[in-house]
């Protein structure tokens, strides 16, 4: 829900302008800044519930 | 351009097929050698995502180059589901392996009663929805010839081969076992090579236009942005993408992921171990991050090369074109046909085993004479394979090149989304039923057609624009565009609101005031409980009972000679496989797995069907039927009670037992303990339950251990050893566990047996007993030495004594006499120590009275007691015990705890207490001193020998004690607070003393 919540509209429309961050469009590092912290927490869980269950 | 001929293109082609038929023969061939946990997860993972289809490759740059960001939410949707299958995958995975379920139809039809309709209507769905997805693929191959080669494909040309060989691909690894709940090693890893191959090849060729062609992404981004007419590209623009239609998109891709027969087919159908679901979490998402890293500058590069938009889907051949470099022109090609490719071939089986078990065997089973079911099973699967191949490659001839990609697959997408009510409700509401699912699906289907395919058919003249401007039979709110009024939306978001509106509302209305039949409950209870397996009533008492030879014919009739020849031998015992002398209810136990085998087949529907309908009985059978059932009834009724019978004499041995005995699940999830084992671990029987065993071990275990008893436990082989066990509490204890796999006729593990034993004591002996070895050792080497060192000490000695002798006057000489004396008496006094501590283990028991060699020896330490100021008390102190012990040895203990007493003081108040009383059947002598007490760490080390933290001392004076008490059969105890007290305890066994003889003190 939360991260749902990160690609709907009132947050996504914060990000929405063309402007340069770094050289890079301010929405595109929004939304790849999003996925990429998306991808580490699942990597996170998958490693402690593979902790918990195996040695 | 430099356009490549045909021939180049042809040989590539040839050799890149030749090259994924080796992989997926010699990985069939050689499965043994590639059998690892981990290598299995990787195919897996990369199979899976076979989502990234030609419409990644292709389409997603050219919906960048002409809408912006919009093409995202096709990945950041399933990066969002991925967050929940553990929750929702790992259940739709456990229940379809429960059920034998070999596609997405059969998932629904098996969830709702085994409904044929309903197996047909996904079918017909999934078939229109599909189709166009499999054209998308095709046209992407013919796009990608048309451009290398720059000719203008016609019908049955180089593609037509392609299709062609794609065909014969599925079916030699993909259709070749018609039991599809097997692994398709083959397949599988073809599909995962196709998989590396696209990833590589895209950020080759995007790196090679980022930062070969461009000076990185900066002076890209930086060049859209400087340009106007670009830079709108870079947000969510309402020309193009709305809020509503990124949510949609998001929410079609979230559902797709998951419903799109190919992904259920691989990530469902072909999932060998749940736990890979964890693995697929987030590697899945970091495959789709990755492939979409160049999207953008491979877009933006297109546009500021000044290609036009409308050719962006070429973009990643066009621009290694411009620049006539050769290479990555082939590699892009490469990576475009390899996501083609293994969309085309896993698609075409998935949906070709949809039509042969939902449409084709229902009707072969409904003629007068079926015939032979396996053939036309296995003939079915395989044509409609290419007929499928063969409807995407014409679609893909006749649509105009003026189609996105991305719009072809949008449909598909939305297509596949009407299954979630009936799929995700299905698997957690108990009260869905058949008759909501069939409504909401075909009112999803419905809509969908009339608002997205209508208005396609009108776009491309098929149909007149009457519909879409005055709207259906001239209502104004059948328009299909904006139906019932609804304006404002883009295609895609107005379909999905309005076939999800009615499809789950109908799916939910009808089922609330619907019933489900019987056969409904019984299977949407083993979907939604399928993790509480106690719940599921498994062997509804209704079901029919085939004879043996009519389950033997069956089962060569639907699967084949060879096969049934093998799984008859697995099915029915050695024993019982010719004489056929079964009882009745190892008859209804065969025929549900035989129901079962047979749905892994042909589905869930045409297994319930060939089973129940097709063996129509005379009403002679009918009465022998029935008697049958009330010699089952009897039957099951004696068993029960054998059964309880047998269950309370086991759970009284298990109870009676005084090791801990726990049992698992075949997951290693605990079943039961006894009580033993509660009262070891601390848990109780409902506190463990359902947690798995591997969390009593403690990591202090070594990692092997740990990992080699879950390998072996897994090859069903067992283990026993050593491990560290943690309690509830926290505590860890040492213990002897020793596990057992359960297995069942097959010599599957279905469970463990596990049996823990508390090792603590043991092992606290193991170590007094090494201790008493080193010490027996040191002893022999002490008396030695003492032996050697004496004798010669003596003449030393005399020989100073007798020159001390003669020096009457004192000079410097008299005084270094004097101190070598000293010194000879304090080696004097090591050496007795060391022979005393090593002098045999014999004892010379008399009668003494206790108080009375205490006082004695407390009153020869009277010189250092009053030189301290000690004060010695008789605290609890009984005069009249009298103990048969070795006298000399005895006054040495008290005189060695005393002189420690007497040493650990060093202030003007010093008090020793000391105490002697008689308990039960021993006697405590306590020696209690206010000194300077003894650290935590060095209690432990008081009985060494040697151990000592005076600057004086040897050490051997707690260690004599201690060897001493023990050989009397007593204990020493030690407490110390260090700066208050410290008490030695001396416990000695009352027994042996005599009356008559008592001890005077000396």
């Amino acid at each position: 829900m939360i991260f749902l919540a990160f690609l709907s509209w009132p947050i996504v429309s914060i990000f929405n302008y063309p402007n340069l961050v770094f050289g890079i469009p301010l929405f595109v590092l929004y939304l790849f800044i999003i996925w990429l912290i998306t991808i580490a927490i699942l990597l996170l869980i998958n490693l402690i519930r593979n902790k918990k269950e195996e040695p | 351009m430099n356009q490549l001929t045909y021939i180049p293109l042809f040989s590539i082609i040839v050799i890149y097929l030749t090259f994924l038929f080796l992989v997926a023969y010699l990985s069939e061939k050689y499965s043994k050698f590639l059998d690892s946990y981990r290598l299995k997860s990787i195919v897996y993972v990369l199979a899976a995502s076979v989502y990234c289809t030609a419409w990644t490759f292709y389409g997603s740059i050219g919906l960048a180059a002409n809408r912006g960001l919009e093409f995202l939410t096709i990945y950041l949707g399933p990066t969002l589901i991925a967050v929940l299958w553990p929750l929702i995958l790992k259940k739709i995975i456990r229940i379809s392996k429960e059920q034998n379920i070999i596609s997405i139809s059969d998932f629904i039809s098996s969830r709702y009663g085994k409904s044929h309709a309903l197996g047909t209507l996904v079918t017909l769905l999934i078939f229109f929805g599909v189709i166009p997805y499999i054209a998308l693929q095709l046209r992407a191959i013919f796009l990608s010839f048309s451009v290398i080669t720059g000719k203008n494909l016609k019908l049955f040309d180089l593609t037509f081969f392609v299709v062609i060989a794609l065909g014969i691909f599925s079916i030699t690894f993909g259709a070749k076992n018609l039991d599809f709940t097997k692994e398709q090693r083959g397949l599988l890893t073809l599909v995962a090579v196709e998989s590396m191959v696209k990833l590589l090849a895209f950020i080759i060729v995007g790196f090679y236009i980022t930062f070969g062609i461009f000076g990185g992404f900066g002076e890209i981004f930086r060049r859209v942005y400087e340009n106007p007419e670009y830079r709108r590209l870079l947000t969510l623009n309402n020309e193009f993408t709305t809020y509503s239609r990124w949510f949609s998109l998001l929410f079609i891709s979230m559902m797709a992921v998951m419903f799109l027969p190919r992904q259920f087919h691989v990530m469902v159908v072909q999932n060998r171990d749940e736990r890979r679901v964890g693995q697929l979490t987030w590697i899945f998402p970091l495959y789709l991050l990755l492939i979409n890293i160049f999207v953008l500058p491979i877009a933006f590069s297109g546009l500021l090369l000044n290609l036009p938009p409308s050719r962006g889907d070429d973009f990643i051949l066009l621009i290694p074109m411009s620049y006539k470099n050769n290479l990555a022109l082939m590699i892009a090609f490469l990576g475009g046909f390899s996501a083609a490719t293994a969309m085309v071939m896993v698609s075409s089986l998935a949906v070709s085993k949809m039509i042969t078990n939902d449409i084709v065997i229902p009707i072969i089973l409904k003629m007068q004479k079926p015939g032979n079911i396996y053939k036309a099973n296995l003939y079915s699967t395989r044509i409609s394979i290419l007929v499928v191949i063969l409807f995407g490659y014409l679609y893909a001839k006749v649509l105009g090149k003026e189609h996105l990609l991305v719009d072809i697959g949008l449909l598909s997408f939305t297509a596949v989304t009407q299954c979630a009510p009936a799929m995700l409700l299905g698997i957690f509401w108990t009260k869905g039923n058949k008759k909501g699912a069939f409504t909401g699906i075909s009112l999803g289907f419905i809509i969908w057609f009339y608002t997205l395919i209508i208005p396609a058919l009108v776009e491309r003249g098929f149909l007149s624009s009457g519909i879409m401007t005055q709207g259906l039979f001239g209502i104004p709110i059948l328009k299909p565009t904006e139906f019932l009024g609804l304006r404002g939306l883009d295609n895609i978001t107005h379909t999905a609101f309005w076939s999800m509106f009615f499809n789950a509302g109908a799916y939910v209305l009808v089922s609330l005031f619907t019933r489900q039949g019987e056969e409904e409950i019984i299977q949407s209870n083993s979907f939604v409980k399928v993790f509480q397996r106690d719940e599921i009533e498994t062997y509804p008492q209704r079901k029919a009972i085939l004879s043996t030879w009519e389950l033997k014919k069956l089962i060569h009739k639907y699967i084949g000679d060879e096969e049934a020849s093998v799984l008859l031998k697995d099915l029915f015992p050695e024993d019982k496989l010719e004489n056929l002398d079964f009882s009745i209810h190892e008859l209804l136990e065969m025929r549900i797995k035989v129901e079962k085998l047979l749905a892994a087949h042909l589905g869930a529907a045409a297994a319930k069907f060939i089973i129940e309908d097709k063996f129509t009985i005379s009403k002679a059978e009918a009465e022998k039927i029935v008697e049958s059932f009330q010699r089952m009834q009897d039957s099951l009724r004696l068993t029960e009670e054998e059964m309880r019978k047998q269950e309370r004499l086991f759970a009284s041995v298990v109870r009676s037992v005084d090791d801990s005995i726990i049992i698992t699940d075949m997951f290693g999830r605990v079943i039961t303990i006894n009580a033993a084992g509660e009262k070891l671990t601390g848990y109780s029987k409902e506190e463990i339950t359902g947690r798995r065993y591997m969390k009593l071990i403690d990591k202090n275990t070594p990692k092997e251990i740990r990992k080699r008893i879950l390998k072996e436990t897994q090859a069903g082989s067992g283990w026993k050893g050593e491990v560290v066990v943690r309690k509830k509490n926290g505590d860890t204890f040492p213990a002897y566990l020793s596990i057992t796999s359960i297995l069942n006729e097959r010599g599957d593990t279905i469970g463990i047996v596990g049996i823990l034993r508390d090792i603590t004591d043991q092992i606290e002996m193991q170590k007094r007993l090494i201790q008493r070895e080193k010490l027996a050792s040191l002893g022999e080497m002490a008396a030695g030495v003492a032996h050697e060192i004496r004798n010669p000490l003596g003449g030393i000695k005399m020989a100073v004594g007798l020159i001390r002798r003669d020096l009457s006057e004192r000079s410097f000489t008299t005084d270094m006499l004097d101190s070598i004396l000293s010194g000879i008496k304090d080696i004097e006094n090591i050496i007795n120590d060391l022979l005393d501590f090593a002098r045999e283990n014999k004892l010379e028991k008399e009668d003494y009275n206790i108080a009375q060699i205490i006082r004695g020896i407390v009153n020869s330490f009277h010189r250092e007691i009053n030189e301290k100021g000690i004060q010695v008390i008789y605290n609890r102190f009984q005069e009249n015990i009298n103990l048969n012990v070795d006298g000399i040895k005895i006054r040495q203990v008290f005189a060695n705890v005393l002189k420690n007493a007497i040493e650990a003081i060093n202030h003007r108040e010093g008090k020793i207490l000391i105490n002697l009383y008689s308990h039960d059947s021993y006697i405590s002598i306590e020696f209690v001193d206010n000194g300077v007490g003894i650290s935590k760490e060095n209690l432990g080390k008081m009985y060494h020998p040697f151990f000592t933290t005076k600057p004086n001392g040897i050490g051997l004076g707690m260690a004599i004690v201690k060897k001493i008490v023990d050989l009397h059969k007593g204990d020493v105890d030690i407490k110390s607070m260090p700066g208050e007290r410290t008490k030695v305890s001396i416990i000695l066994p009352a027994g042996g003393a005599s009356d008559e003889k008592k001890y005077s003190n000396s």
